[in-house]
């Protein structure tokens, strides 16, 4: 106060003596500006803290008890302000990156694996992959790249059919002397199900011929609760090589009717 | 398995009563090199990062490297059940579910165990660049928590301004505002009672006080404490813990005014 006041008290007076001894009067003139100024500050400083501390106390107080509706009580305050420590602060992300571990959880990896799978079945991934005719074999499929254990290669893809469904076909096909054998049987969640490839379609996993050691294995794969077929690297399969599976089948009448079963 | 064993749980009490206003959970990475605690706040604006090294245990033995996900809120409960003067021991087998907690009296009539469920957590780590700070500043600990304690009554932030003469710390709010100008100490007699300063260039630095106000919760674990500033980059502020480690927190300064607008 008095050092705002300072300059503006040194410009009225022209006397030098006033300015190195105060006069009764001339401390006079500025306490009544000072009052003056005083008297806004005072009410402007209690204004602020009727705007802020009040929320906080007076007024708050009778909100708790009458709840008049839409009155600004305290529980909205401490909101904003929290709110506002975290938005004008940096991030310390921003300075730091993060560090993505290559080292994972069992679970995450396992997690991650499945998605991948899904993502390959949903969009019916087939690289990789080339149909080559053999000579008294017919059709195959041959590798174009490297697989590695474990890999996914290809699904079987068909219709999904319950047993009886399947059943009913097996017979119809029987009749037709032409059509291959491309019924996939397997059991999921106890229950009985078969893929019926049977239908020419220009998906190769329906191709891939069969093998007691073959370099591929079925398993069983769920998106979202439908079963799926999948075909995967039983080893390290190099590009240009044939992939195969065992079918499964040992039953003798099967082998009579496809002597290449037991092969 | 996994064995960690200190003569006094004093360290390890004071240790959980500084991270406590900052973390709910963190990953205790445990190796044959000691135990390693890296973890943000919930808002992400500040980090601890404490690091034990295996030599300043008692007895120290870690079979196999373990990720320990804990809560430290049951943490510091089961620590708070131990006098400072009990030994303490953690326990955990390789995989574990959970992780036990003994206290031993010293005239060994008493003992204690506690085990604790640990969690399964993931959590971002961050890879924090060496680097070479603008501004490293050594002072009295409790100095330091003094003046954040004094100025967070002005505002909600503090500016620290670091030059050749010494250390202002500022802070302005509604009522008025505050200023503390530390020397550097020209002559000390011990160096933990010292402001020491050393200074490539000045910096100028905001940070909100309610982080500064948690780090200083270190303060019973060492007489000084370490500020390392550099513009634009989060401070660090770090305490050793006696000859087994040490406990920095970063934090993330304020957004400028100018910056936003």
């Amino acid at each position: 106060m008095l050092l705002k006041n300072g300059p503006e008290l040194l410009k009225a007076s022209d006397d030098e003596a006033i300015r190195s001894s105060s006069t009764p009067h001339r401390i006079k003139i500025p306490s009544v500006e000072e009052d003056l100024q005083n008297g806004c500050k005072r009410r402007a400083v209690p204004d602020k803290r009727k705007a802020t501390g009040a929320a906080l106390s007076t007024v708050q107080q009778p909100d708790k008890f009458v709840k008049i509706p839409g009155s600004r009580g305290r529980k909205p305050l401490p909101r904003p302000v929290h709110q506002n420590v975290i938005t004008d602060n940096h991030k310390l992300t921003e300075y730091f990156p993060v560090r993505r571990s290559v080292r994972k959880c069992k679970k995450a990896v396992l997690e991650e694996k499945q998605r991948d799978l899904e993502n390959k079945l949903l969009c019916g991934v087939e690289d990789g992959l080339q149909v080559r005719h053999f000579i008294g074999k017919g059709r195959g499929v041959v590798t174009t790249r490297d697989f590695i254990k474990g890999e996914f290669v290809v699904e079987y893809i068909g219709e999904l059919v319950d047993q009886t469904t399947a059943k009913k076909r097996e017979a119809k096909y029987a009749k037709d002397q032409n059509a291959g054998c491309y019924m996939y049987y397997f059991q999921h969640r106890n229950q009985q199900y078969c893929v019926d490839a049977t239908a020419e379609s220009d998906k190769l996993g329906r191709l891939v011929n069969h093998s007691r050691n073959g370099n591929l294995l079925t398993r069983i794969v769920e998106v979202g609760s439908t079963p799926h077929l999948v075909l995967i690297a039983k080893e390290d399969i190099p590009a240009g090589m044939e992939v195969s599976y065992d079918y499964g089948d040992r039953s003798r009448e099967s082998i009579r009717n496809h002597p290449w079963l037991a092969l | 398995m996994f064995e960690a064993r200190l003569a006094q749980s004093a360290i390890l009490k004071k240790v959980l009563e500084a991270v406590k206003d900052l973390l709910t959970e963190a990953t205790f990475e445990c190796s044959d090199s000691g135990i390693q605690v890296q973890a943000m706040d919930n808002a992400h604006v500040s980090l601890v990062s404490l690091n034990l090294r295996s030599d300043g245990f008692d007895k120290y033995r870690c079979d196999r490297n373990l990720s320990m996900g804990m809560n430290i809120g049951t943490m510091t409960k089961i620590l708070r059940c131990a006098s400072s003067e009990d030994t303490v021991t953690l326990r955990a087998w390789d995989n574990p579910d959970n992780i036990i907690f003994i206290f031993e009296s010293q005239n060994k009539e008493k003992l204690s165990e506690y085990e604790m469920k640990l969690i399964n957590m993931d959590q971002e780590h961050l890879g924090i660049p060496e680097t070479v700070y603008s501004c490293v500043v050594k002072m009295p600990s409790q100095e330091f928590a003094r003046i954040c304690k004094d100025l967070s009554q002005f505002g909600e932030a503090i500016t620290i301004a670091c030059s050749k003469e010494g250390i202002k710390f500022t802070a302005a709010g509604d009522y008025g505002n505050a200023n503390i100008k530390l020397a550097q100490t020209a002559e000390a007699d011990k160096e933990e009672e010292a402001v020491i300063i050393d200074m490539q260039e000045p910096v100028k630095l905001t940070f909100a006080c309610r982080y500064l106000n948690s780090f200083v919760k270190a303060t019973p674990l060492c007489a000084q404490v370490k500020l390392s500033m550099s513009g634009d980059v989060p401070l660090v502020c770090e305490y050793q813990i006696g000859d087994i480690g040490h406990i920095r927190y970063y934090l993330a300064p304020k957004i400028d005014d100018d910056e936003e607008n």
